[in-house]
């Protein structure tokens, strides 16, 4: 009887949690005014997707991808190319980017997916090197120049706004959305089964599980949401080029984002997004914009930290910390739990 | 028909035979016992059986069918089980978990998979199996907290999850205490009391000789002698296998 | 044409190899790879530039000096962080270099600003005639010093106790171990000598290319080609592996459309990576 109480309020406690960062949420863009400000929000937002991306197949299944770039570039290519050749809605390019992109991993993964650990994420980023200089060379995609996205000042067709805030929120929807699939896809038989492929896939697959077939969907759904960002940000920048989109820092970034929050699970790639873009790019401001590639150095910093005392992330950290406040009674906004 | 069929399975690893030619069979229901000494080839005997080897030469039956050249995955989904003779577990994911995700895959489409939990049904039976092993105290405890024997009865919590036709133990007492081993046999026999068939590596004689009905002895890959443990007891070639001449 | 090609490649190959030689040192002794290697070589670069700038120094002058540097950077490397690891799964061992060459690169790009730098000095220019045969001098250097690094590097491991340790290590740590070899500093060691070897190549290299802090990553990528092509663990294979990839490279830029020179080597690289990875005299 008292177990039951106990769990009824520590949920609905949690959900309270959850409602009161939504709304929170819903009304920062009037608490932080100023695009540059605002622009921290949408950017820490993007990886905050991205990362949730990776961390299906980086982190539950563990094939160690060191190439999303390709599918980020993929998705704003295609939706880029299809509105200005064909006209065609950033709405509707935006889906149309993120198939091409999960066929091209699973064309990818089919033959690379069969490669493990470090093999596995040389081949990729090899890929995405090989992918950055076959788009730097190739007209059709504009070469190394890239290309300027069509301005059309504020439209809903075109996915062009003059303000940011239009870009927030479909940036958090993404990121919501993301993170709902994510605690779903965690709490369903894939988060077991993935997370058993990770941690012995010879035992996984004597039970049956075809670790195969896990991983390649993995890899497609990865690849399909990426895309997707993809195309938001080439409507956000109005700018797209291979120095841009497909390069090897972008897609170690992804990587490192999620393994300093907490690898393999729903908030970790939260919260190694929220923790280092905001803190680095207040203090880039601080330094008077003069700080090139902070946000970086705070990434590798925030990963050997990470690595060297917690290796479970910032989600684990918070957790003892939470418990350690609390006395023991748990933390109940981060789940480690299977 | 016999649930498990063997013929002539040949396994070389360059230029040694590890498997020899072997023909075997294990009957439904019954507890078939598979011994040798070490390096007779019995573990890769069974590698070669569930898939994680490719068999060189000769065929395996599962109920009649070809499995010979299938994946580990697709002939445990037909109802072939193996355990290892170093237990793997999940380490990181709970007993409970582990027992769960033995459960039957092959109505799974990918849809179910992503967003499906494990039904009530599913839970409760594992609940149940982890009880039959007598795991019950550490069912949320990560796998890799439990000792090797435990890890045992874990896999044996496991194989019954998936309710396969014939159930592959390699040294089920290895390197386990006194007290589990009985636990392990008991459960062993109280499973085939209710029809699992097994086919188990030992090397404990005590253990293999009590619970088998029938034995296959295998010596530097080749089958040496078959038949009831005290006609394999008594056998002079086994002997020698053993203890040499 | 073709022996031109070959021979610019053989040259080209040379510094691969010496920059693939410490990676694949890291790799049989510790089983990790190093995907900081390329950031590395960039800050070889940048102290021959700095010497350059401050002194005029020619880089050839500079090889002790950044060897020394990168030695004590690879060894403090090993016993700050990654010894730290060493226990740790893959995908820590992995993001870990992996941070180590974010760390090194963007705290380049902001000490030194990623404006590209070029080292002028007139010692090395020019070009040797052979049978027809173009030969730039400063590639004929570098191809001299990789040549006297494999040298040097041979008589270490050959000739010396600290050199026999790391190879003791390398084969069989638990042996060494027992017959008192002082593992962790042969790990340290290991590293030490792979970064002044790189230095090396990246002293020779910097005549050449622009000094900008992401110039490193492609070598490090080329490495790795070089190192799955000759075998994880070989040192003959990484010589050789890098060799084929120097000519192979050049082969392609002539015969082939130029720019499709480093993919060309890339798909190569994957595809040896899944039809087979342990090389040509890899053990692992």
């Amino acid at each position: 009887m008292l177990n039951k109480r106990v769990r009824f309020n520590k949920q609905g406690s949690t959900l309270a949690l959850y409602l009161g960062l939504l709304i929170l949420l819903l009304f920062l863009p009037r608490i932080i005014q100023g695009p540059y400000y605002r622009h921290i929000l949408v950017f820490t937002l993007m990886y905050v997707v991205l990362a949730q991306a990776w961390n299906l197949t980086g982190g539950y299944v563990g094939q160690i991808a060191l190439g999303n770039a390709v599918f980020f570039a993929l998705g704003a290519y295609t939706s880029t190319l299809l509105v200005m050749r064909a006209n065609v809605t950033p709405w509707i390019g935006m889906w149309v980017g993120g198939v091409v992109a999960a066929l091209v991993a699973l064309a990818l993964g089919s033959v690379v997916l069969k490669l493990k650990g470090h093999y596995f994420a040389m081949a990729t980023l090899a890929i995405g090197e090989i992918m950055r200089l076959w788009f730097s060379n190739w007209k059709f995609v504009g070469g190394a120049q890239g290309f300027s996205v069509p301005l059309r000042g504020s439209s809903w067709y075109y996915m062009q706004w003059t303000s940011k805030i239009p870009y927030y929120y479909i940036i958090l929807m993404m990121a919501v959305l993301v993170t709902y699939l994510v605690h779903r896809l965690d709490r369903s038989k894939y988060g077991s089964y993935a997370k058993a492929v990770n941690q012995d896939e010879i035992a996984a697959r004597s039970r049956g599980i075809s670790a195969f077939r896990l991983k390649q969907a993995s890899f497609a759904l990865t690849a399909f949401i990426t895309a997707l960002v993809g195309t938001f940000y080439a409507q956000y920048v109005l700018y797209i080029s291979p120095q841009s989109v497909l390069i090897m820092s972008l897609s170690i970034l992804v990587a490192i984002i999620p393994i300093v929050g907490g690898v393999g699970t729903v908030w970790g790639p939260v919260l190694g997004a929220v923790f280092v873009f905001p803190l680095t790019e207040f203090l880039r401001a601080q330094l008077g914009g003069q700080a090139l590639g902070l946000n970086y150095i705070f990434f590798g910093l925030a990963v050997i930290f990470v690595v060297m005392v917690e290796p479970l992330g910032l989600v684990a950290l918070i957790n003892k910390i939470g418990q350690a406040i609390r006395g023991g009674r748990g933390g109940a906004h981060a789940s480690t739990e299977h | 028909m016999p649930v498990l069929s063997i013929e002539n399975l040949t396994k070389r690893f360059g230029g040694l035979v590890a498997v020899d030619s072997v023909d075997m069979w294990v009957d439904s229901g019954e507890i078939v016992g598979l011994i040798g000494p070490n390096g007779s080839g019995k573990t890769t005997l069974f590698n070669c059986v569930a898939g994680y080897y490719k068999a060189d030469e000769g065929e395996v039956r599962l109920n009649d069918e070809v499995i010979t050249d299938k994946r580990m995955e697709a002939i445990c989904e037909k109802g072939l089980y193996r355990t290892f003779q170093l237990p793997r577990a999940f380490p990181e994911l709970s007993v409970l978990q582990n027992v769960l995700l033995a459960t039957q895959h092959k109505h799974e489409g990918l849809l179910n998979i992503l967003l499906r939990a494990f039904s009530e049904n599913l839970v409760v039976r594992a609940k149940e199996l982890v009880e039959f092993v007598g795991l019950e105290r550490l069912i949320s405890e990560p796998a890799g907290n439990l000792s090797g024997g435990q890890q045992k009865l874990l896999e044996l919590a496991g194989a019954l999850m998936k309710e396969p036709q014939i159930i592959l133990l390699d040294e089920p007492t290895g390197g386990v205490n006194l007290t589990l081993i009985n636990d392990i046999k008991a459960r062993v026999l109280e499973m085939n009391a209710d029809g699992m068939t097994f086919f188990i590596i030992e090397h404990n004689m005590q253990v293999i000789m009590d619970i088998a009905e029938r034995m296959y002895v295998l010596d530097h890959g080749t089958l040496i002698a078959e038949g009831t443990p005290e006609k394999v007891r008594n056998n002079e070639q086994v002997l020698e296998a053993y203890f040499g001449k | 044409m073709l022996v031109q090609s070959i021979v610019t490649g053989l040259l080209v190959g040379s510094v691969y190899s010496l920059i693939a030689v410490g990676l694949t040192l890291i790799w049989g002794i510790m089983e990790l790879v190093n995907f900081a290697h390329g950031s590395f070589l960039m800050l070889s670069m940048y102290i021959c530039y700095a010497f350059f700038l401050w002194f005029g120094f020619d880089p050839v002058f500079t090889i002790p000096i950044a060897a020394v540097v990168l030695f004590v950077l690879g060894f403090l490397t090993y016993k700050v962080i990654i010894a730290h690891i060493m226990k740790s799964p893959m995908l820590f061992q992995i993001l870990t270099t992996l941070a180590l060459q974010f760390l090194i690169n963007y705290t380049l790009f902001f000490v030194a600003k990623p404006t590209f730098r070029t080292i002028k000095v007139g010692f090395w220019n020019g070009c040797f005639v052979y049978v027809g045969i173009f030969i730039d001098k400063a590639m004929l250097a570098a191809f001299a010093a990789c040549v006297l690094g494999f040298i040097f590097l041979y008589i270490f491991l050959h000739y010396t106790k600290v050199g026999k340790g790391i190879r003791a290590t390398t084969d069989n740590p638990k042996a060494a171990l027992a017959l008192g070899v002082n593992i962790e500093m042969m790990y340290a060691l290991t590293w030490g000598i792979s970064m002044a070897l790189v230095a090396v190549a990246g002293a020779m290299l910097s005549r050449m290319l622009y000094v900008h802090p992401t110039v490193g990553d492609k070598f490090g990528l080329l490495a790795f080609v070089a190192v799955a092509l000759g075998g994880f663990g070989s040192i003959y294979g990484a010589l050789l592996g890098g060799l084929i990839i120097g000519v192979f490279s050049t082969l392609a830029g002539v015969y082939a459309i130029p720019w499709m020179k480093l993919p060309a080597v890339f798909v190569v690289f994957v595809i040896v990576l899944i039809v087979r990875p342990r090389g040509l005299f890899g053990r692992k």
